[in-house]
């Protein structure tokens, strides 16, 4: 074993240059001084963490400061930090990299996070843990010894790509890192060809359903843990319980995933509301016409007409009008006809009635644009949300809609990342059909740091797609009122994938409404089946 | 012995740098008069003296409002705490200032007194590997007779000092020169390192070697990996499990004692 040495070439040297220069020399007090600051600066050798009497105004998390030590002492700084959405995650990254920052063990950091976060990552750190950032703008300097936040985008442009892959890092974050799942695109190349020391890699999506995406994150982290590819696909591909459990000690040496149910914190509640909307004559046979025009057809388009008229009028003539064929002509002639949006109207209602902040989700832009319109005509002051806007204006909305107007107008693109716990009404205008982004949009306001109940309206419209995807499958599976965590695992483990895709086929293969809703109906009980046997097990395991 | 009261260090720091210094240590608050000296080393605002210098007058130190209790702090008061960047800010400058020294044992003799010559570092020793430890050791050698101390800086506490040579008092000339004492001092400990079971580094050498099999496994196996990337990772793992020891002079300087 070879231990590396350094010594210290240089304090000699100058100690004589100063004194034979007669330079300023310090006094005892000054001297003394200096060697209690030395002596109040060093990493003492037990396993705590330096950095919680440096930042002694958070109140830590038990399982926030758990996992700190656990990615700094057990698993040497490389880790995924796959924590339910609203536990904390960045706070759990910030105190790692505060600690290491302390131990002098981190100089030069690159943290990749989405476009719409660089600025709240840079202020969150700046804020709350006392650490200085740069934020990558037109001209990044990536040679400099700093911590700089970067959208992947800009980070994997040239001549900014080049530049960084020349760099060593102390320490490489990446937030959202289950976008880097699939080891074929740039993006994770690109990170992969990175040189880094510990890497964080900051995700609520469970990776544990597809086996390739985790295979290729913990690779990222850890060439060789899981194998290689192939023997690795070809062995856990058709799971036992034994290599399950196998697969899972593995994949705990690198990954931290604290559950709500687990955590100590006193959650509030949330209170599920169903609003059952009755479509005026009028709507519903326009209704039943889009459906009769489009059951002979086997594209997609039908769900989406569907989705979209229960969404707005404006919503479906946006689509409408970028096809032009006989039919759709037909359609937008008939859809003119239409009085306002029966939903739209009750929308009005229910946030008069609410008569506070809150938070309404729609799908679509050309809905979005409406509801503004609608809510404005009514005295109710709203701003927009999008994932499109830029970061400021991001931050302007967001405080805007803190101190000043009643409603934020969401739609799915501002989902991620924007925490607004000072509200706590949602109103799930028309819904996605991906439970995880269902969690994303609660995740919003049902985080850490709410200090009320939660109530979530979910609007619906009777006798539609949206009536039988919202009361035979979503309440069904009480996917509103439980944790998501596990669903991704039960789709995957019932070889389902993704909801989405399987909703959607479900309501274009089907011949009649009665079909639809049978299928409908046995998805339902198949996945609450495989809901409650988990329970049991988790249970069992658990007593 | 690590600071324990923020507050007083605080209080102490501003006052040796002759800085008015108004405290309220029930509500954490400081109230300091910054001299320029002090301005331009805290404050960060070169060109305002630039600018007050170029017209040939004089600048107003700021006056510093501070607090250590994080709700007493308002727009006007920042918060001050181990880890803010002030605080960062001020330990870089004690560092920079209490850096080198030669001082005189101060005392009042009646007679001719001679004033015995020791080098006197303090080091920083950095055990880094999978765990990490940090130990502060002084040692001093005295350059007469090349006698090697350990815990020297808790002897020096125990006397008082002053930067002048005090009346009826003379220094002797070192016999060994203060770098070749630095060199002993760093000899020495060398030797105790070398004596030294070290099984920190053991298990954080052996880690590294498990890391790099299983690396080597993965390229053996996987062609997606090709040598670059392979080098990169290896040298990764290196960056973090090699163990290494670093010696770093906090400070240090010449120190004239009495006794022989």
């Amino acid at each position: 074993m070879h231990i590396e040495l350094s010594r210290d070439l240089e304090f000699i040297d100058h100690l004589l240059e100063g004194i034979d220069q007669n330079q300023t020399l310090a006094n005892w007090k000054h001297f003394k001084l200096a060697y209690h600051v030395a002596d109040t600066l060093l990493i003492p050798r037990s396993n705590n963490l330096k950095a919680l009497d440096q930042l002694q105004h958070i109140d830590f998390l038990p399982h926030q400061t758990d996992t700190a030590n656990k990615v700094i002492h057990e698993m040497n700084g490389r880790a995924i930090l796959a924590d339910e959405v609203g536990l904390g995650k960045t706070i759990e990254a910030g105190l790692i990299l505060k600690e290491y920052i302390l131990r002098g063990l981190i100089k030069k950091a690159l943290i990749i996070v989405p476009a719409s976060l660089v600025n709240q990552w840079a202020s969150e750190l700046h804020e709350k843990f006392f650490i200085q950032t740069t934020i990558a703008k037109k001209k990044p300097v990536w040679t400099n010894d700093d911590i700089m936040i970067t959208s992947i985008d800009l980070a994997k442009r040239e001549p900014h790509r080049q530049a960084i892959l020349e760099q060593t890092y102390d320490l490489l974050l990446i937030d959202e890192a289950h976008k880097l799942k699939n080891n074929k695109t740039k993006n994770y190349q690109f990170v992969q060809a990175l040189s880094k020391k510990y890497c964080l890699l900051l995700t609520a999506t469970p990776i544990q359903n597809k086996l390739n995406d985790v295979f290729n994150l913990v690779t990222l982290l850890k060439p060789g843990l899981l194998g290689d590819q192939q023997t690795f696909l070809k062995r856990f591909d058709k799971p036992t319980r034994d290599l399950d459990q196998h697969l899972q000690r593995l994949i705990q040496k690198v990954m931290v995933r604290n559950l709500r149910h687990e955590t100590v914190l006193d959650w509030t509640k949330r209170h599920i509301k169903t609003i059952s909307v009755t479509f005026t004559e009028e709507e519903y046979a326009f209704y039943q016409k889009l459906e009769q025009a489009t059951i002979g057809d086997q594209s997609i388009n039908k769900t989406l007409y569907l989705r979209e008229f229960c969404s707005s009028r404006e919503a479906l003539y946006t689509t409408l009008m970028k096809e032009d064929s006989q039919l759709t002509k037909e359609l937008v002639a008939d859809l003119e006809q239409l009085p306002h949006h029966s939903k739209a109207i009750q929308l009005v209602e229910l946030i008069k009635d609410i008569n506070d902040k809150c938070i309404v989700f729609t799908e679509y832009r050309a809905t979005q644009v409406y509801l503004q319109w609608l809510l404005k005509e009514n005295q109710i002051s709203s701003v927009p949300f999008r994932g499109g806007f830029k970061r400021g204006k991001k931050d302007w909305m967001k405080q805007l809609f803190q101190e000043q107007a009643q409603v934020l107008i969401a739609t799915e693109a501002g989902g991620e990342g924007i925490n607004l716990q000072f509200c706590n009404h949602l109103i799930n205008y028309d819904l996605p059909w991906n439970p995880m982004r269902i969690e994303q949009r609660i995740g919003r306001i049902h985080r850490f740091g709410q200090k009320n109940d939660v109530h979530i309206y979910n609007f619906s419209i009777e006798k539609t797609i949206e009536d039988h995807v919202l009361q035979l499958l979503y309440n069904k599976i009480h996917l509103f009122e439980r944790i998501i965590g596990h669903l991704d695992q039960i789709l995957a483990e019932l070889n389902l994938g993704s909801l989405e895709k399987e909703i959607t086929q479900m309501v274009c293969e089907s011949k009649t409404i009665g079909e639809m809703k049978v299928k409908m109906n046995n998805l339902a009980e198949v996945i609450d089946y495989a809901q409650e046997e988990e329970n049991h097990n988790g249970n069992r395991e658990s007593s | 012995m690590a600071i324990e009261n923020l507050h007083e260090f605080l209080v102490t720091y501003f006052t040796i740098n002759h800085c008015q210094v108004d405290s309220n240590q029930k509500d954490g608050t400081l109230d300091v008069r910054l001299t320029e000296e002090m301005d331009e080393r805290l404050m960060n605002r070169p060109f305002y003296w630039q600018y007050v210098r170029k017209l040939n007058q004089v600048g107003t130190p700021l006056e510093l409002k501070i607090t250590t209790q994080y709700n007493k702090a308002t727009k006007d008061r920042s918060y001050l705490s181990f880890g803010t960047e002030r605080f960062n800010k001020i330990c870089h400058d004690t560092l920079l200032k209490g850096r080198f020294t030669k001082l005189y044992q101060s005392i009042a003799p009646r007679q001719q007194t001679a004033l015995y010559p020791w080098l006197i570092i303090n080091v920083k020793m950095s055990y880094i590997g999978k765990q990490q430890e940090e130990e502060l050791r002084s040692y001093g050698i005295h350059l007469i007779n090349g006698t090697i101390i350990d815990h020297a800086f808790e002897w020096l506490e125990q006397k008082e000092w002053t930067t002048t040579i005090p009346d009826f008092c003379y220094p002797i000339t070192p016999l060994i020169q203060m770098r070749n004492g630095y060199l002993r001092i760093e000899h020495f400990i060398l030797e105790q390192l070398q004596a030294n079971q070290h099984q920190w580094a053991e298990a954080s050498y052996q880690h590294l070697q498990e890391e790099i099999q299983l690396l080597n496994y993965f390229k053996e196996r996987e062609q997606s990996l090709n040598e670059a990337h392979y080098l990169t990772e290896k040298e990764n793992l290196k960056a973090i499990y090699q163990p290494k020891i670093s010696l770093q002079v906090i400070n240090g300087g010449i120190f004239y004692l009495a006794q022989p």
